[in-house]
């Protein structure tokens, strides 16, 4: 649904975007996820027709967003930080954004006032709490009726409870209206349990785009205990991205096949071998390790 | 919805008329005061004691003169226009409602024109509802002045719609609010700033330099609006008419015609512009340079000029230095602005360029590359010449007019000068008198050329020596075409003798000088001096006050002439006659003069006229 097709983009000679390739599925909830200064808000920005690619397209249904307001009607953005006009209200809003795009539906208007019941819709927005003002931006943002939605680190103070109403919000939305998310955060806990596609950025370009099932399925962490003190050397078709030692135990991140990767192990005869599936959280850290963007070790 | 090419959404200009509704309602007020409440509490104050004709009378005259305010409120249309374009196209400077207006379904042109519709609004609305109001209220105080009122409607809204549009053209030049008025006031100043700046160096550089020539003046005129407008709103009544008319209509018209043009132009610089630019001081990226060099120059010009001023200067190579140091300091502050840092040391190389600009600059005029000091037309491109200055001994009337020629005698006779003048042509020997002179030349291509020169010294000696200084410019002071001229007698001709006197005639009794009126007779002595004038033994002059031949030839005294001009007030119709005097020293060669001075009883004892040399030969 969302192509981003070698997308560059230059702030004053710093490139923020270099070529940046990125695919969405329609009905999917894609994650964007990267380390700071990667390039997430910027693409989002693309993504959402305001910012103009100095080369590269962003397209929709193979329509460019930019400059396109019929493509630009069908997409809703809550970005990370939100602006309301001075002094205006939920409901101010709300007549605001309903006489621009075509699909506002104000009966799910009056039906969203019990998912945010704590949102006084007749205060300015910008006195209530950041907590507030992002319930608020959901609620506008699904009474759009989007066919797309952008989120930029969407659920940012919001408290627990309110985190599960509004995944569970969206989650109806993409089962019931096929709506396509498209979210970056850095909460890869939270991700995790709701993407089925991942996307990780790294200096302007998407390091890797996987659903999150082939994303699990093609790294893997394995624990072995050798016969040895020591590991021996691993093969070198093997790729191993990252190895750790607590005692006996070896640690190893792999990336590749599991059944072949095991196979591989098993010529060693350890004593010990145990196959662990990876968090998003830990995908991240090694998959980045390897673009030089890693925990170091610093002594204070 | 509609999405295709639309230039207007009516929720988004709803929007903004209603978030920045002080700005319009404090202006209306404004006019509201201004216009028909004023007009109904002077009624209501008035009718307390005057009678209804006089009241009548009254407010009619106010209607009339509606738009004399014109001229003055000017800058409340500056002030207006400006604040509307911030206030519309605030969006524009915060990155975030940047984002978030452009994340709208909307193309750019129907942003702008919704905005800009808006920001139109914001002062059509409330001259639209005065205009009514005030209609009304004329109505109804039967003192309608259709014609003032309907001259204001157009002229406010015509330069408030000029300056709205320049206000949002040079917003679209900048992604930070308060950058915007600056660019505005700096650019609705700019070419006059930068046009002085350089003809005073200029003159501090070029021997003669006066200035760039009307052609320029007046196309700097058209380019600082505020001036030329301000001018062209100032109102003057026409009697046959009975109307008030704007002093020239055409400039209205001329500039709300560029505001659409700006209109255009800034609806193509919105179209093409970075969101992202929002905080930039110059958000488009070709301008950036331009700026940045600009204000170095500008600087470098202006502070060069202001240290000249306060630490007196007078190197020429003291002041170039001066400009180059303010020239880099601008070229730092303009990358500051531009980098929001205060770290651009780094960007030294740009430097240089400017320090190269600006001593080529300096030396090229310094050097004359351009011949500007050397140039003396040729006598077939003028088609008239203008002297001031050269006017010689003695300090009468005929030390004060200007000498214009158009005849290939006169203007061979300024051009022989002006070449003298040039090549410095002196022998330095002798009596010296300093002079001055501007030359204009009124060039037959239509150019109008001047030259102004100060400190010109001539020397006696040089009087008989062909191609000096000195023998130009006696012999356009011997020419009786040009002494006519300096008299500029015709003015006394057309105005009515009132009386004259004799002032500086020597009194043997009280061994002074009075002045001595003389009555009656002074139309018999205007007769004389005439005769003697056309003559030659009265008028003459003498380029050197000292010479010996003014000394002997000349009297001490002068006879004064009282004239009348009449004047009437386009305004009031009123007379407005003054009184002017004319004078002439008096020659011992003047017969006729002198013996109408004779017949008049005014030469008789004690009063006798004395020379020059005989009263410098006095002891006192």
């Amino acid at each position: 649904m969302i192509q981003v097709n070698h997308v560059v983009k230059s702030f004053d000679g710093f490139k923020a975007l270099d070529g940046l390739d990125m695919h969405v599925k329609g009905g999917s909830i894609y994650g964007l996820v990267g380390p700071n200064g990667a390039g997430k808000s910027t693409i989002i920005r693309h993504i959402t027709g305001i910012y103009r690619p100095d080369s590269g397209s962003v397209v929709v249904d193979g329509v460019s967003v930019y400059e396109n307001p019929q493509i630009k009607s069908r997409i809703a953005w809550i970005p990370d930080e939100l602006y309301y006009f001075v002094s205006a209200s939920t409901r101010d809003m709300m007549k605001f954004y309903r006489g621009i795009y075509p699909q506002f539906d104000d009966k799910r208007y009056q039906a969203l006032r019990e998912a945010f019941p704590a949102v006084d819709e007749k205060a300015p927005i910008r006195r209530l709490s950041k907590g507030m003002q992002k319930q608020s931006a959901f609620w506008l943002a699904l009474c759009c009726n989007p066919d797309i939605l952008v989120l930029d680190e969407p659920v940012d103070g919001l408290d627990p409870v309110m985190r599960r109403q509004v995944w569970s919000l969206l989650m109806n939305d993409v089962s019931q209206r096929g709506t396509t998310v498209l979210v970056s955060s850095h909460n890869l806990r939270e991700l995790e349990d709701v993407c089925d596609h991942v996307g990780i950025l790294s200096h302007g370009k998407v390091l890797l785009e996987r659903s999150l099932s082939e994303l699990q399925d093609n790294i893997l962490k394995m624990q072995v205990v050798f016969q040895e003190t020591e590991m021996p050397k691993m093969p070198e078709e093997m790729n191993v991205l990252h190895v750790t030692k607590v005692g006996r135990i070896h640690t190893l991140i792999i990336r590749g096949n599991m059944e072949e990767i095991k196979a591989q192990i098993a010529t060693y005869n350890p004593i010990l071998m145990e196959a662990l599936p990876l968090s998003l959280e830990e995908i991240f850290i090694y998959e980045l390790g390897g673009e030089d963007y890693a925990v170091r070790d610093i002594v204070l | 919805m509609r999405f295709g090419t639309s230039f207007f959404n009516g929720t988004l200009y709803q929007k903004t008329v209603m978030r920045f509704w002080p700005v319009w309602a404090l202006y209306f007020i404004f006019w509201l005061m201004v216009l028909p409440m004023r007009f109904l509490s002077e009624a209501m104050r008035r009718s307390q004691w005057d009678s209804n004709a006089n009241l009548t009378a009254y407010l009619q005259q106010q209607a009339q003169d509606i738009p004399s305010m014109l001229r003055g409120l000017l800058v409340l249309s500056a002030i207006m226009g400006i604040l509307c374009a911030m206030a519309v196209f605030s969006y524009l400077y915060s990155h975030r409602s940047a984002c978030m207006i452009h994340a709208l379904p909307m193309r750019r042109e129907t942003i702008f024109g919704s905005q800009y519709l808006a920001g139109l609004s914001f002062f059509m609305v409330p001259h639209i509802i005065i205009y009514v109001l005030m209609l009304a209220t004329e109505v109804s105080m039967n003192c309608l002045n259709l014609w003032s009122l309907t001259l204001w409607f157009l002229v406010q809204s015509g330069t408030c719609f000029f300056f709205y549009s320049f206000g949002v053209f040079c917003a679209m030049f900048t992604g930070h609010l308060l950058a915007l008025p600056i660019f505005y006031g700096i650019l609705n100043w700019l070419v006059l700033t930068v046009f002085g700046l350089l003809q005073e160096v200029c003159r501090i550089y070029l021997y003669g330099f006066a200035g760039f020539g009307t052609l320029m003046d007046e196309a700097v005129l058209w380019l600082t609006p505020f001036m030329k407008l301000v001018m062209a709103v100032d109102t003057t009544y026409v009697e046959d008419l009975n109307q008030m008319r704007l002093f020239d209509a055409k400039v209205v018209v001329v500039y709300v015609v560029v505001g659409v043009l700006m209109t255009v132009a800034a609806l193509l610089l919105y179209r093409g512009r970075h969101i992202e630019s929002a905080g930039d001081v110059v958000s488009v990226k070709i301008v950036r340079p331009i700026f940045k060099y600009g204000f170095a120059l500008c600087a470098g010009l202006s502070g060069g000029m202001m240290t000249k001023a306060i630490l007196y200067l007078e190197s020429d190579m003291v002041f170039m230095l001066w400009m180059v140091i303010w020239g880099i300091v601008g070229y730092f502050v303009a990358e500051m602005f531009l980098q929001k840092s205060f770290r651009v040391l780094k960007a030294w190389k740009g430097s240089i360029a400017v320090i190269a600009a600006i001593v080529l600059f300096s030396v090229s005029i310094y050097q004359d590359w351009y011949g500007f000091e050397q140039w003396v037309p040729n006598q077939e491109q003028v088609e008239s010449v203008r002297m001031s200055g050269l006017r010689g001994a003695p300090w009468d009337s005929g030390s004060n007019g200007d000498i214009v020629r158009s005849d290939v005698q006169g203007i061979g006779q300024a051009l022989a000068l002006h070449d003298a003048i040039v090549n410095h042509n002196t022998t330095g020997v002798g009596h010296q008198n300093d002079g001055w002179m501007t030359i204009i030349y009124s060039m037959k291509d239509g150019r109008t050329i001047q030259r102004s020169y100060d400190g010109i010294s001539m020397y006696e000696a040089d009087l008989t020596t062909e191609g000096t200084i000195a023998y130009a410019a006696q012999a356009i002071l011997d020419d009786r075409e040009n002494v006519l001229q300096l008299y500029d007698m015709e003015e006394v001709e057309e105005g009515r003798l009132v009386e004259c006197y004799i002032n500086s005639i020597w009194n043997e009794e009280t061994k002074n000088t009075e002045t001595l009126y003389i009555d009656g007779g002074t139309q018999q002595l205007w007769d004389a001096v005439q005769q003697d004038f056309a003559e030659g033994t009265l008028g003459v002059r003498y380029l050197f006050n000292g010479s010996q031949e003014r000394q002997d030839n000349t009297y001490y005294a002068d006879l004064t002439f009282i004239y009348e001009v009449s004047s009437i007030n386009a305004s009031t119709g009123e007379d407005e006659s003054y009184q002017m005097d004319w004078s002439i020293t008096l020659t011992p060669q003047a017969t006729h003069t002198l013996t109408a001075l004779n017949e008049l009883g005014v030469l008789n004892e004690p009063y006798k006229l004395l020379t020059n040399a005989e009263y410098n030969m006095l002891d006192f």
